[in-house]
Order: structure tokens, then C-alpha cells, then sequence
């Protein structure tokens, strides 16, 4: 697992550990099982507070993606074999798609702009997982 | 899903069957004289008297212990072959119980006929034991075998290359994290102390000194629960064993040299898995036959195992350089 702390990122450090953790498990480079380090090697090895490192681990937890019992490794959930339904996607990705589409008119985006955007992104990914 | 033994029970028959006729053999003995004869001299004199049921109950746990122990190494064994082997290993549930059954039976023997003088019973043991180990290699020729198709992670060498560039030119903190933890070291970091606490809580009446060797030892052995880990920082390139996180190799990004990928016979090169050494290299890793080779400006080498050498000796070289 490879964890980079961006100084020119915007976004808050726990956001950007999640984001990446996601990102390899979506990837396939992080598998059902795979341990994780401890919140303290983590923090440690980053230089940052461990509290933003247990709060990246219990965002990923609370979507399902790692799970952690007492005295254990947090370790790679099982991911899902089926789609998630109507009701969980719109709870977990209508507000950021709001916020993302209010973002790109801001900056002047067409629909049309922010579509070949999208499909670019998604096109990139899959060449990626080739 | 339904479990199913690749390396089949049977072929542990010859163990199982000698350790239940102990026990059967034992209890038609009863009642056993207490106290009784529990020490014995090289002449096989007696010289320590207390309950023959604590010398009993050892010889049977650890009996079952290497039995239980033979079963899982044997199916570990025969997950992971290429090709039909004989596996010596399997022999060795027969001749550890083999030794410590006959070595029993002999002594029940000896309390029964109440003349306390107990030699070691060669004439009980050798028999027994080269019975059952010729079984038992009879048996390990006749067992089913499966292939194992080895399914080599090749990771995309090109991605990875175009991911460290970028990572040398940030310059931004990172870290690198992968574990080695397989299933048989959990185990025997679990197995072996549970066993040295039960047999030092018997022992202890009688032995407190030996007792308190084995909880140290089962205390040692259980705190490498958790298998290694590799970590690597801009600064150094650390491997971390255990619950504790005890530090097995610390090396300065600054002092490394080279990072490749590197295969190995872990049996023939190292003799083994664990910590290990060779003339070469000192070396880490709990599974697999591949790691990186980390060279120092000292010219001391290190192996460290991995299941993505390419990524890790990628890493190692991004930061290093």
C-alpha cells in the first residue's frame, strides 16, 4: 500500500488517505484480506497526527471497505459481488455529485464539457485495469 | 463450501491408531500406583517420586500436539505441489508419537510389574516406531496428489514506473506499507505457547524452574504474532515483526545502493523461512520465493520477501535515488 501526503492538495489529510486506500482497493492492488498498517506505524511513518489516520481508517470502515477488530490488523473488507442499490448510491454519492457539478458550472463547464470529462476519467481508468 | 483434506487423513493412521492404543493400553492398567516413580537416573534408578498422571497427561498432549501439528504442515505441503514428491515431513508425526507412546506404554508396563527400575525402553521403542514409520511411508506413496498451478502476480512494470517518477519529483512524505503474515504463523505464534502453558502448569509442582523457561519462551513465541512487515519512508527502509513491532532491519534510504527483484529456494538458500542467513545475505520473509535484494554502501545485503517484489524494489529505488 502506497500513501503520499500532498502539501498542494486541498482537500484535508484524512480525505487524501482514504481517497488513496480506495483508490488501490478499486484498482485491485489491495485485495480481500490485505492487512493495513497500524494507525501509530502510519501517523509515524507520515509525520501527521494518528487521530487523522484513525479517522481516514473509520471513514473506510464506515463505507464498508476495511474492517478492524480489537487487538487486530484493520484488513480489507470482502467487497461486494452485487451493485448497491438505488436507495445506498443516492446516500452515498448524490450530495458530492451536487457539490462536483456546481463545481464544474462554477468554473464554466458546459453539460456537455462536463460529460466528456467524466467519460475521459472513466476511459483512463479502464485502460488502467487492462 | 465443504473442507476437504488434500493430504488425506489416512495417511496419518499409523500415528492416530498407536496413540489410541496408549490410551486404551493406559486405562486397562489402572489403577496406577500413586505415588509413583516419575524420575529416573541414567541407570534408571528412580530419583523423583510424585503422580504418574502428569508424565502420562504430557506424553498424550504432546502426542495429539504433533499429530494435530503433522496434519496442518502436511496439507500446507500438499497445497502447494508442483509435482508429486515424497514428503519426509510426513513421517514426523510417526516417529515423534511413535517414541513418546512407546516410552509411555514401557512405563505403565514397569509400574505394573512394581519392580521400579526404568532404563530407556530401546527394545519398546524402536519397534514401535519402525513399524509405524514404515506404514506410514507405505501410506505417504499411496496418497492422492493434486497440482498445484503456480499463478505468478506480474505486476504492470510500465505503470509503476510512470507512478515513481512522479513520486521522486513531489518530494511530498510517503509511505510504502505490504505484510507477510501467512496462516502457519499465526498458528504456531498461537499453537506452540498455548501448548508451553499447559504443559509449564503441569510441570510446575514439580519443576518451577522449567516452567517458567517454557512461559518465557511461549510469551517470546507469541508476541511474533502478526507476521513481518515492510515499510519503507523517504528516510529508511524498515522491516517491523509482531504484535510489538519489534525492529528486525532498519537501513537509511541514503545508505542503500541497489533494490531488485529477487528469486529464491527458500529451502535450499536459506534452509528455511523466518530470519535467516546465508553467505551472501541475511534475509526476511515468511512465504513465497521472491523479495528485493538490498545492497548498502557497506556491500551488506539484504532480502527482504515480498508478494510485490516489483512494487516494493520500484519504491526502494524512487526513494533511494
Amino acid at each position: 500500500m502506497l500513501i503520499t501526503i500532498n502539501d498542494q492538495d486541498p482537500r484535508p489529510v484524512y480525505v487524501q488517505i482514504a481517497g488513496q486506500v480506495k483508490e488501490q482497493i478499486q484498482r485491485g492492488g489491495m485485495k480481500a484480506g490485505d492487512e493495513l498498517p497500524s494507525v501509530r506505524e502510519l501517523a509515524g511513518s507520515l509525520g501527521i497526527n494518528m487521530h487523522t489516520v484513525r479517522h481516514a481508517y473509520s471513514i473506510l470502515r464506515d463505507q464498508n471497505l476495511l474492517v478492524f477488530r480489537l487487538g487486530q490488523q484493520a484488513k480489507v473488507a470482502r467487497l461486494r459481488s452485487q451493485p448497491a442499490g438505488k436507495k445506498e448510491i443516492a446516500t452515498a454519492l448524490d450530495r458530492q455529485l451536487d457539490e462536483l457539478l456546481t463545481e464544474a458550472f462554477l468554473l464554466g463547464l458546459s453539460a456537455d464539457d462536463f460529460r466528456t470529462l467524466v467519460n475521459e476519467k472513466i476511459n483512463q481508468r479502464k485502460e488502467h485495469q487492462k | 463450501m465443504k473442507f476437504k483434506l488434500i493430504h488425506p487423513l489416512w495417511t496419518h493412521l499409523p500415528a492416530i491408531l498407536v496413540f489410541l492404543a496408549t490410551i486404551a493400553f493406559t486405562l486397562m492398567s489402572l489403577p496406577l500406583p500413586d505415588p509413583a516413580p516419575v524420575h529416573f537416573d541414567v541407570n534408571g534408578q528412580p530419583n523423583g517420586y510424585g503422580s504418574p498422571w502428569m508424565s502420562t497427561v504430557i506424553l498424550l498432549v504432546l502426542s495429539l500436539f504433533f499429530i494435530i501439528l503433522s496434519v496442518i504442515l502436511d496439507e500446507l505441503w500438499a497445497r502447494q505441489e508442483t509435482r508429486k514428491n515424497f514428503n519426509w515431513m510426513s513421517l514426523f508425526d510417526e516417529i515423534t508419537v511413535g517414541d513418546l507412546c512407546a516410552v509411555q506404554i514401557a512405563y505403565v508396563n514397569m509400574l505394573a510389574s512394581s519392580t521400579y527400575i526404568f532404563p530407556f525402553p530401546w527394545t519398546t521403542v524402536l519397534p514401535v516406531t519402525i513399524v509405524i514409520t514404515a506404514l506410514a511411508v507405505a501410506l505417504e506413496l499411496l496418497r492422492p496428489y493434486r497440482h498445484y498451478e503456480k499463478k505468478l502476480l506480474v505486476e504492470d512494470i510500465g505503470q509503476i514506473k510512470d507512478e515513481m517518477i512522479e513520486l521522486k519529483q513531489s518530494g511530498q512524505p510517503l509511505v510504502y506499507w505490504e505484510s507477510q503474515n501467512p496462516a502457519y504463523a499465526g498458528m504456531l505464534a498461537v499453537m506452540l505457547p498455548a501448548l508451553l502453558f499447559i504443559v509449564a502448569i503441569i510441570t510446575w509442582p514439580e519443576m518451577a524452574w522449567l516452567s517458567v523457561l517454557m512461559i518465557f519462551i511461549g510469551l517470546g513465541l507469541a508476541l511474533t504474532y502478526g507476521g513481518f512487515r515492510t515499510l519503507v519512508t523517504r528516510e529508511a527502509v524498515t522491516v517491523k515483526m509482531g504484535i510489538l513491532g519489534i525492529k528486525l532491519l532498519g537501513v537509511k534510504t541514503s545508505d542503500i545502493t541497489t533494490a531488485e527483484v529477487h528469486t529464491f529456494a527458500p529451502i535450499k538458500d536459506f534452509g528455511g523461512y523466518g530470519i535467516r542467513f546465508n553467505s551472501e545475505m541475511q534475509a526476511f520473509f515468511l512465504k513465497g520465493d521472491r523479495g528485493v535484494k538490498v545492497s548498502t554502501i557497506e556491500g551488506k545485503k539484504y532480502l527482504i520477501g515480498s508478494d510485490h517484489p516489483e512494487r516494493l524494489a520500484a519504491v526502494i529505488s524512487a526513494v533511494t535515488s
